[in-house]
């Protein structure tokens, strides 16, 4: 089962119950504690839901948008996580102003009014996801106009980063082609990089000296900005695939306690190259 | 950005400006969902709304729905704003853009208007800016407003950016066309004169036909006034470009139009200011400008 699957079964389930005000409800309750979405299978399915009707509102846009998704090969479920991460994060940065409203109007016609905000957000969600799919903010960036939209930035963090259609299919790309084109002691050594940065004491690279580990972070990250140059992928797809898939792609990588040992195994000629 | 690109973006922005009355959960598409274990996360900010002074706000101004930037500086108790848009993509000379939170704005600096205190409470604030963010925009308009606008578009009227451009007013005709202080903003010299005088006029002019030229310059003796029916243009001390309107038609709801683009729609008053500082005699100012009036007689009929 899949969260498709699942959250079908959930609304035919609910048929009888359905009913706007309770999904608003629970939306407005998502926005409250964000991190239950990932906790409350229920409590998703009803924000989700409520994004359902408001993008009711907005299905035009939302139809063209789709076509050009569709067109330009983007995954479809993709564009639904970006649009509901993009719906949420906004409607985040707006609460408290939806919480002054909250407090000021009754509790139908205050879900009225976070329906009107939804609509409103989600229009805005659904320009943002067709700039970053024909690279529209990209080359804003890089402009020579009268403006400078980006001077002193501070960067997204990864947070805003996952919802950025064109980045998190860069980001998918890139761990793709790490997975099958990287040599398991190269990421053997990006896995040490990313585990050695945190407090429990990390077993790969055991047996090398500092210095070494020094270089070895050094060439490793050198050849993760070449990848990223010579695939074509934005810097972005790049610190969200550290922030994000890396580290489950480590977990499934093998400990290696030696970068040098496993050149030796390979040049013997053992099919276990690297197991040490 | 490429041509078939900014199609695509202005299909976008055409089809945003339409909301539907919603039928339940929405299921255009079949079968999309969330991707399964779809890892959700979101970063907080705990900075609190203002009252005014900072808000973006989404109001119903006619058939349209017109998103602002409220500046707060009131005006005979009305609220100065600036439409906003979240198509960035169609950024001009004219226009800032701007953060709020994880969302990009351009505030366009040559469409502004008032709202007065019922707007404001009826309209909904969908974002807000931070107290240092708000303030560090401000000075950018302040820079803005004492520095020349550097031409950098193009003047093609029916190129998407200038269609988004031209829309973008339309949308706040409503409210601009009660502001009667301040000059009309006109495609023609916005767009297309004060980007590129020369090819402009020589546009104009060989478009018109000698013909067309020979009978205005017949007909018109004194080359700082045009005459129609409703109204005649002049242009004053200050070099500005002034739409008087006959005594008779005072009052009357019309559209004023510079070729087929409406420019304001409204009670007409005494007179406009259609441009300021307009460097040319108004024959040749109403060359390219070709302004028009359409009385909305269905309207007048009624009173």
């Amino acid at each position: 089962m899949g969260f498709y699957s699942d959250y079908i079964s959930w609304l035919k389930s609910s048929e009888k119950e359905r009913d706007l005000a309770d999904y608003a409800s629970a939306m407005w309750q998502a926005l409250q504690e964000p991190e239950r979405l990932s906790q409350d299978a229920e409590l998703l399915y009803k924000s989700y839901a409520f994004m359902q009707v408001c993008k009711g509102s907005k299905k035009r846009q939302y139809l063209v948008v789709y076509d050009i998704a569709f067109r330009d090969h983007f995954n479809q479920d993709d564009l639904e996580l970006c649009l509901f991460g993009k719906l949420i994060q906004k409607l985040l940065e707006a609460r408290a102003a939806l919480t002054k409203k909250q407090k000021a109007l009754p509790e139908t016609e205050f879900y009225k009014y976070l329906f009107g905000t939804t609509v409103i957000i989600l229009g805005n969600c659904l320009t943002e996801l067709a700039h970053e799919i024909r690279g529209a903010k990209q080359e804003m960036q890089e402009s020579e106009h009268g403006y400078e939209p980006h001077k002193g930035q501070i960067l997204p963090p990864i947070e805003i980063l996952q919802y950025q259609i064109q980045v998190r299919q860069q980001a998918q790309y890139l761990k793709n082609h790490i997975q099958e084109h990287w040599k398991p002691q190269e990421l053997n050594v990006l896995c040490h990089d990313l585990e050695s940065s945190g407090t429990i004491a990390c077993e790969r690279l055991r047996d090398e000296t500092q210095t070494n580990i020094y270089k070895l972070h050094q060439r490793i990250r050198e050849k993760l900005r070449k990848t990223l140059y010579d695939q074509g992928l934005c810097e972005e797809a790049g610190r969200l695939f550290v922030g994000r898939y890396l580290e489950k792609m480590c977990q499934n990588c093998e400990v290696l306690s030696t970068y040098k040992g496993i050149k030796k195994a390979r040049n013997k000629g053992d099919s276990n190259a690297g197991k040490q | 950005m490429p041509e078939n690109n900014k199609n695509s973006q202005y299909e976008v922005y055409l089809a945003s400006l339409y909301s539907e009355i919603p039928q339940e959960t929405f299921s255009g598409i079949n079968r999309t969902g969330l991707p399964d274990q779809a890892e959700l996360s979101f970063t907080e900010t705990k900075e609190t709304a203002p009252d005014v002074a900072g808000i973006l706000l989404a109001s119903q101004c006619g058939d349209y729905e017109v998103h602002s930037l409220i500046t707060g500086n009131a005006k005979n108790g009305q609220y100065e704003a600036y439409k906003i848009s979240s198509f960035i993509c169609f950024a001009s000379e004219y226009d800032l853009i701007f953060n709020s939170g994880s969302s990009q704005f351009l505030l366009q600096m040559d469409n502004h208007y008032y709202l007065n205190a019922h707007e404001l409470k009826q309209g909904i604030v969908f974002a807000y800016l931070a107290a240092e963010k708000w303030v560090e925009l401000q000075q950018r308009m302040e820079e803005y407003q004492k520095r020349p606008v550097k031409a950098i578009g193009i003047t093609d009227l029916a190129a998407p950016e200038n269609r988004f451009r031209i829309m973008e007013h339309e949308l706040t005709l409503g409210y601009r066309s009660r502001h009667l202080d301040a000059a009309l903003w006109i495609p023609q010299y916005h767009l297309q004169y004060r980007r590129d005088a020369e090819s402009v006029l020589a546009k104009a002019a060989a478009d018109s036909g000698l013909d067309e030229v020979f009978r205005v310059l017949k007909n018109q003796q004194d080359k700082n006034v045009f005459f129609a029916r409703e109204f005649s243009l002049q242009r004053n001390e200050s070099h500005d470009l002034v739409f008087i309107t006959d005594l008779e038609y005072v009052g009357q709801k019309a559209e004023i139009l510079c070729g087929d683009i409406v420019i304001f729609r409204g009670f007409l008053p005494q007179s406009l200011v259609l441009a300021h500082f307009i460097p040319l005699t108004v024959d040749k100012a109403q060359l390219f400008l070709n302004v028009n009036v359409r009385m909305m007689k269905e309207y007048n009929a009624r009173f």
